[in-house]
């Protein structure tokens, strides 16, 4: 009887020695996870002049479903042209050339420290609380990507970008026309200066 | 009265101080900047990475800590597994800054076009923002993937794909490949409409 009795005392201090450990535990070394070599998924090509790159690195607040999110982010705009739709039209000896529609792409910085969460917790339960889960935190990302492409425009980026356009494929359609031996001229034209959202 | 009149003050301070604190205040630019360039951009390559989080073996876990938590996590009941990728983008491009005036020379006689273009440049141009989650499993009594978890697997994926494309020389040839053939046949084209016979040169 008396051995049950010290192998009880043995477990609960063991317990709660072990207990105390966890509690006092060091904070753990960094994760390595199991990942994959990366792979080529596609090549392709295209012709688009990109006049425009808008680099913003910002902290954000966001929720969705109740849930929130404090991060940092760092992302990349570009401003491009497809120059495969580049309108051409000849008047006489003059070449005009129509600027086409802009296009804003938005996209995470590659870099290792670009995304960093800061906090996420449920804002309506304090007990059995909710995670956020990667379809909404890919939501929120998606509105973020959104938050920067208007501001792209607010801020006067696409102006800025659509002229720079116009002023680098002036002198190079001019010089490939032979414009400048004597040829006919080469007019750029902007229709759409503000751009199109 | 005159005692009131003196506490008015500090009063309406600490009611505007408090007021200020419950405010929400917008999100604020750490840092924004433009920055014009002329990137003619021909090709595209879009890489994928694949990567796991799970409970590390006891035998996998590095440090003290790392260990402690994984006979921990050994203990507890149900499992823990969740599989994520996203794609990274890198471009190749003609920086149209370096092609100067005397690059481009047309013979009016002959109606050749002799064109010598910058050499081609790769530049990564971002990963996707999303994480793609693939397979989630996450049974019995074991907490949720959370973002931070997340955030820390995307950065260690980006760290790596970042070694593994600084090392992989052929599939960066076969992208500048690919860039030149769609330069080529671009200008080609352009200068075919315009009546010229193109030769299409790379500087080194």
């Amino acid at each position: 009887m008396k051995i049950f009795k010290i192998l009880a005392v043995i477990v609960v201090i063991a317990a709660l020695g072990a207990g105390v450990a966890y509690w006092l535990k060091p904070k753990q070394d960094d994760r390595d996870y199991d990942t994959q070599a990366a792979r080529v998924k596609t090549i392709s090509s295209m012709v688009e002049l990109c006049t425009a790159d808008i680099h913003d690195e910002m902290p954000i607040k966001d929720s969705i479903n109740g849930k929130w999110i404090v991060a940092r982010q760092v992302l990349e705009g570009r401003i491009r042209f497809d120059l495969d739709a580049l309108r051409i039209e000849e008047r006489g000896d003059t070449t005009v050339v129509y600027l086409p529609p802009e296009r804003v792409d938005v996209l995470e910085n590659a870099g290792p420290d670009a995304y960093e969460v800061l906090d996420a917790w449920d804002g309506r339960n304090m007990i059995f609380t909710r995670t956020l889960t990667a379809a909404e935190e890919n939501a929120l990302k998606k509105r973020w990507q959104r938050q920067l492409a208007g501001k792209i425009y607010d801020k006067g980026y696409v102006r800025q970008a659509r002229a720079n356009a116009v002023k680098t494929l002036a002198p190079l359609l001019s010089a490939m026309r032979g414009s400048t031996s004597g040829q006919g001229a080469v007019i750029v034209i902007d229709p759409t200066p503000e751009g199109v959202r | 009265m005159k005692r009131f009149r003196y506490l008015f003050v500090p009063v309406v301070a600490c009611v505007m101080m408090l007021s200020g604190c419950e405010k929400d205040t917008p999100p604020v630019d750490v840092y924004s900047s433009l920055q014009e360039v002329s990137r003619l951009e021909l090709a595209r390559m879009t890489v994928g990475k694949v990567g796991k989080i799970s409970d590390p073996l006891v035998s996998d876990a590095h440090g003290f800590a790392g260990k402690f938590q994984a006979v921990v996590d050994a203990m507890k009941i149900g499992t823990r597994i969740g599989v994520y990728s996203y794609d990274t983008y890198l471009v190749a491009y003609l920086d149209l800054t370096k092609l100067s005036p005397e690059d481009v020379e047309v013979n009016e006689e002959s109606h050749i076009a002799k064109v010598i273009l910058p050499p081609v440049e790769i530049v990564t141009d971002g990963r996707d923002p999303r994480l793609h989650e693939e397979h989630y499993r996450v049974t019995g009594l074991r907490s949720s993937i959370s973002p931070a978890e997340r955030a820390a697997l995307k950065s260690q994926m980006a760290a790596e794909v970042k070694k593994e494309l600084a090392s992989d020389k052929g599939n960066k040839e076969a992208l500048r490949k690919e860039a030149e053939m769609k330069a080529r046949a671009w200008f080609a084209a352009l200068l075919s409409d315009w009546g010229y016979e193109a030769e299409i040169e790379f500087k080194d």
